[in-house]
Formats: structure tokens, sequence, C-alpha cells
């Protein structure tokens, strides 16, 4: 590949091999970094993306050097809490650019992205890119956007157009990236830098709080109806009733206010309620707090009220109501 | 039936199973990785043992001539140390299993089945479904080959495939969830609103290849009362692949009704919890369920397609027990003998394992 070209690509996919080679043949230094570049990182992490690209992707050092200090940030064991969320804002943001960025470029730079950055060695069949479904499943686990009954998928190969290759190779990129963040992480020491105390005192997590505002009119439908039949004396499921305290459990309900949905249930039983309520808070036994499950699971489990989902982009109870409650906040 | 008639009846049923293991026990599957699986093994007592695990395939058929349990499961998971508590048994993958139980897969409420009294016809219906999930999802979809699942009869029912191939054993429960949506939800259909033409199928494979395919072969009496959907269906007959179908705004709620009906006939409603649960004991083929008397048989496809659990899956006994019989809702046959509902209050001898399947679902008594 001829150097300008590999320029181009480094500066569009930092994170990519192309991103490496780049690194190979020209020294950074994460120690002087440019004002605008710091400013730019923030922004992404603040879910503020105001353009495609960190800096100006004309500069490769200045994509590059963002790529890697993002992560480097990223990678400190002292960001504790706020990794998994920071990480998750950060790598949606270069997944998301990666898949528009990739639907312009060749079939070729699609396959050699799919088989030098992914790991993914994928056939050609007519004019398609096709990947073994295996791949998919061993690169799709942090990734709750693509869905396999989606894929185009024939034989147990995933057959795509240059369109549907480019999206699921940004959609790969997430994935790939929390893989290489758990590695990184665990081997990484912790330093303190002017940099990352920077990063660190704008991004730590607040402690959870208890929900100060509760708005039982955004529950979403599932939610709704479970505690309509408990409030006229119906017994729900046990896979129902253990949903309503993990959504409640999530959303920052006390203990003790979710012990009163269930005591006008025909089969109420305070003592084993408030035990199984303690278990999903995590207080006892196996001290796991319990989540709501997705609402696949809930439709698969015939608990989900509506035909197909009851928000645009939600999959989860309390992602639906959390994105309500934005809704208020916005307006 | 009083408590001590119950433990009676139980004894009685021991001798049964224990006749099997002693004449059968070579025929007992043996489970790849063996060594590291985790097995389980219920009791007529009500005890449950589990964290057990055997160092030579030998131990364990010697472990069920002389316990005699009433069920036997082993892990679909592969541990380091199987015999060690859940926290520290060291997970090494699983595989994927599928339960296709008959209340789950029927969509039925029926009492009699509930109570575990399933007719022939119901078996029936089970099994083709069991065929659709292997033929339609596993070989079509998955790519997968006869050697890469085991297809058992459950024992009582309905059917376990486990995925075995190696690409699936490491597959977290979120990769699981994925197939469990793949099989038992299917695809949904969001119309955008703004648009007046719409093509609902992207591409040409996968969920919208058999959604497509089902409604170019359905039957047009299927709307009939429907004049948009009979349009529909008459611009799909003449296309040849999904990604042509154009449907406009006014065939929009048609074409919904239409997609959900297909999605309705086409998914199969397995149980979540088996497939997702990475460390599930199931049953241990070519062992006895003890609920139905019924053997836990290995099928491949073939065998599948042919098989009756009431001719192909009894114990293969040569003796005999009095029984008088009680209610009983159908006619039931095993071994080349029948008893039918007609026969109550009747003292008639019968082969063993025809005995065992009466008394465990309630519908007759054996005499010392």
């Amino acid at each position: 590949m001829e150097e300008y070209d590999l320029e181009i690509l480094a500066a569009k996919y930092p994170h990519s091999h192309w991103g490496k080679e780049y690194l190979k043949k020209n020294s950074i230094d994460l120690n002087k970094i440019d004002e605008k570049v710091f400013q730019k990182i923030e922004s992404v992490f603040k879910k503020e993306y105001e353009a495609d690209f960190l800096v100006d992707y004309l500069t490769p050092k200045n994509e590059v050097q963002a790529y890697l200090l993002a992560f480097n940030l990223l990678i400190n064991p002292k960001l504790q809490n706020a990794r998994e969320r920071l990480a998750s804002a950060f790598f949606s943001w270069l997944s998301n650019r990666t898949s528009r960025l990739l639907s312009n470029e060749s079939m070729m730079i699609i396959l050699e992205y799919f088989e030098k950055s992914l790991k993914i060695t994928p056939l050609i069949q007519e004019k398609r890119i096709v990947i073994k479904i295996a791949d998919f499943f061993n690169l799709c686990k942090n990734t709750h956007k693509i869905k396999l009954v989606e894929l185009p998928i024939l034989k147990g190969m995933i057959f795509l157009d240059k369109y549907q290759a480019a999206s699921l190779a940004g959609e790969l990129t997430y994935s790939y990236l929390f893989r290489i963040l758990n590695e990184k992480t665990f081997l990484a020491t912790a330093i303190d830098n002017e940099y990352f105390e920077r990063f660190n005192k704008a991004f730590k997590k607040e402690d959870l709080k208890v929900a100060t505002k509760l708005d039982h009119t955004k529950y979403p439908p599932c939610i709704k109806l479970f505690i309509e039949e408990l409030s006229n004396g119906l017994a729900i499921t046990h896979f129902a009733r253990f949903t309503l305290a993990a959504f409640m459990r999530q959303i920052g309900v006390k203990k003790e206010h979710v012990k009163e949905f269930f005591n006008k249930a025909s089969n109420f039983n305070s003592q084993r309620t408030e035990y199984q309520i303690s278990h999903i808070y995590g207080e006892i036994g196996s001290r796991i707090k319990y989540s709501a499950p997705s609402c696949d699971t809930l439709k698969v489990a015939k608990l989900c009220p509506i035909q197909y989902y009851c928000d645009r982009y939600a999959r989860h109870p309390v992602a639906v109501y959390k994105r309500r409650m934005r809704q208020i906040d916005r307006q | 039936m009083t408590d001590n008639k119950k433990e009676d009846q139980a004894k009685l049923l021991v001798n049964i199973l224990q006749e099997y293991y002693k004449n059968n026990a070579e025929k007992v599957y043996m489970p790849e990785e063996f060594e590291n699986r985790e097995f389980g093994f219920s009791f007529f007592d009500g005890k449950f043992k589990r964290h057990i695990s055997f160092h030579s395939f030998d131990d364990y058929k010697t472990f069920l001539i002389e316990n005699v349990p009433k069920d036997v499961y082993y892990s679909i998971a592969l541990y380091r140390n199987p015999s060690i508590d859940m926290q520290n048994k060291g997970w090494l993958g699983a595989e994927l299993p599928f339960d296709l139980d008959a209340e789950q897969v029927l969509r039925t409420s029926d009492e009699l089945l509930k109570r575990g009294w399933i007719s022939s016809s119901q078996y029936q219906r089970i099994k083709e479904l069991a065929i659709n999930l292997i033929e339609n999802f596993l070989e079509a979809d998955f790519g997968l080959k006869s050697d890469d699942y085991l297809v058992s009869f459950s024992g009582s029912r309905g059917y376990h495939i486990r995925i075995k191939e190696k690409t699936y054993l490491g597959l977290d429960q979120k990769a699981r969830r994925q197939i469990v949506e793949y099989v038992a939800i299917g695809p949904s259909i969001n119309f955008p609103t703004h648009q007046s033409r719409f093509l609902p199928f992207a591409h040409d494979y996968g969920w919208n290849r058999k959604i497509f395919l089902w409604l170019k072969h359905i039957d047009s009496t299927a709307f009939s009362a429907d004049e948009v959907a009979l349009k529909i269906l008459a611009k799909i007959k003449k296309l040849n692949k999904p990604s042509e179908l154009v449907i406009t705004n006014v065939e929009r709620r048609a074409f919904e009704n239409m997609f959900t009906k297909a999605l309705s006939e086409l998914t199969i409603s397995i149980d979540e919890r088996v497939t997702v649960d990475v460390n599930r004991l199931l049953r241990a083929p070519m062992t006895v369920h003890g609920g139905s008397g019924f053997l836990v048989k290995p099928l491949s496809k073939s065998s599948l397609e042919k098989f009756d659990p009431f001719v192909h899956a009894s114990m293969p006994l040569n003796s005999y027990r009095r029984i008088i019989v009680k209610e009983i809702p159908f006619e039931v046959s095993i071994n080349n003998e029948t008893v039918s509902p007609s026969d109550q209050g009747k003292t008639i001898e019968v082969n063993s394992a025809l005995a065992y399947y009466l008394v465990i679902r309630g519908g007759g008594n054996i005499l010392e």
C-alpha cells in the first residue's frame, strides 16, 4: 500500500492495523498533547459528538494520538467504576464512525479491515463478503446492536453486501475494542499523569443514588401491567415478580417500597416476599444485585404485552424507562 | 393412595428399573469428554444428588446398577473439576442445548398433557417441530451437520438437541440468547412512516428467506378474507427473491398481519431457560425417565422421522407384572400390549414397561 493511503487510513481508523503500521513508522509522544486533542476526547466521552473526526483526519498524527491517549486513560486501573460507561461512549462513537467510513471504501479495503483488524478471514462470493457465523459469535460478545435474527444467514455463513459488511465491521469493532480494553486493563499499572487527573476529575462516577425522582407513568408497559395485576389482587408468575423487583432496584427504588407492590397479591407472604426482594437487591445469598431481564427474554416468557417493542431503540425495560425520563429532562 | 401404598408402589417400580439397568447397562450412552461432566441423580425418596463425576465409564454403569436412580442427568458443560462446588468447578465450555417440551412447543395448556398423558398425535406434532428445528434452523441456517448435534427423546414430554460443535461450546449467555431469539421470536418489521413505498426484506437470506418462501408457497385461502393481502400474495408469487418485494403504504397493515402469521407458523417455542443456561444438567441418553418409564433415546435424523415413543422408547424387559387398571384417558400400547380405558377396574398381567408407565402416570397399581 502506498504511503499516502496508509496515512489516510490510519487517520480514519486509528484503532486498526493501519493505525499500528502508522505508529511503527512515526513516533508519537502521549505526554505532549495539543489541548485541542484533549478537548475533543472529552467531548466524545461526554457524548457531545460534534464531528466524524476527533481533530482533523487530514492529520493522522492527531487522530492516532487521540485514540491512544483515550485508550490509555480508559485502561488506568484507578478509573474503576466509570470505565465501562466511558468506554461504551468512546467505542460506540468510534465504531459508528468506522461503519460510516468503511461504507465508502472499496470491497478490498473492507476485506482487509476484517482480516487484519478484526482477525476474521472472510471469503468473497458473488460480490459479497462472506463470514462464518462462528466468527460472528466470537466477536459479537459486547454488542447488543447486531441481531443475529436480522443477518443474512445461510448454511453457517453470513452473506454481506458492501454496506452490510461495513455496518457489521463497525459493530464488531465495538466488541473488538472492549476485548482489547479488558486485556490491557488487566495488564496496566496505575499512572497519575496530568491528563489522567483531569480526566478522572471530569468523569468520576457518582455513587449510585437512591432515586429522588420517579415517575410511574413512564414505566414500560410490562411493568405497568405487573403492577396493575398485583393491585387487582392477581398472582403474577415468579418471573414477572422477579422482573418487577429487579426493575425497581435498577431505577433506584428503596427495597421497603418494592414490597408494597406485592402486598395485595392473592398469594402474598410477607416473609417470603421480603426474603426474595433482599436476594434481588444483593443483600443476602449470593450477594448478586440482579438485573431485570431484557425485552427479548420477556417476550420469550410471554410477559411482554406489546407485539413488537414499546421503544424504537431501547430493548430493556430499564432502558425504556430511562429514555422516557431523559425526554422529560430535556423538555 | 396412602403414603404406605405409595412407598410400596415405588419399591415395585425400583425393581423394574433395576431389572433394566442390570440387563442393559452396556447400552447406556457415554458422552464425549465423560470425565469432565457433572452427573446428577434423583431417587424415589425425593433426594437429589449432584456434583458427582466418574473416572471411568464402568464406574458410572456400576453406580446405576447399585443405586437405581429414578432419573439420571449429566451436565451440558465441561468442567476442570466437575465434582466440586459450582464456583470452583472451572467451566471449560458447554454444549448448546434445545429443549422442545410438549406444553411449550404445542402452545397448549391441556390439563392431561400437564399431567404427563401425551397422546401419539401430540408426540407426532412435537417430533415435526424437532425436525423443523433441525432442518430449517440448525442445518439450513447454522450450517450444522448430523455429527455436530445429538438428538434424544427426553423420555417424557419432548426432545433434547445438544449442539456439540466446538464453535458453540464457548458461547456466553448473550450469544445463546441471540440464538433463542433467532429460533423462538424471529425478526420484527418497522415501517418508516414517512415513506410511501417500503422494501420489507433488506436481503435474501436467513429469516427473510424463510418468511418469503412461506408466503410464496402458502395457499391463498389462508388470507381469503383480506383483499389487500391476496394482492400482496399474488405479487410475491411472481417474485424470485425477497429483496424484490415492494410494499406500499396502503398495503402496510395487511403485510404486517401476513408477517406476524408467518412468524407464528415458523418460530419454534423452545425453552429459553435451558438454552441460555451454561451449567444445565440434561437427561442422560439410554437411561430411564423415572416419570414415564420411557428411555431417553438418542436418535439419528432418519430414526427420528420414524420414531414413536410408545414403540421405540420402551424398556426392553422380558418380565410381566399384574396390575389393577385405574382411569386412563386413552389407549396405551407399549411392547405390543395394549390397555384401554375400558379395562378400568380389571386386574391384568402386562409387560413391566407398560406396567411402569401406567403406575407412574396414576393409571394403575402393581399387585405384589
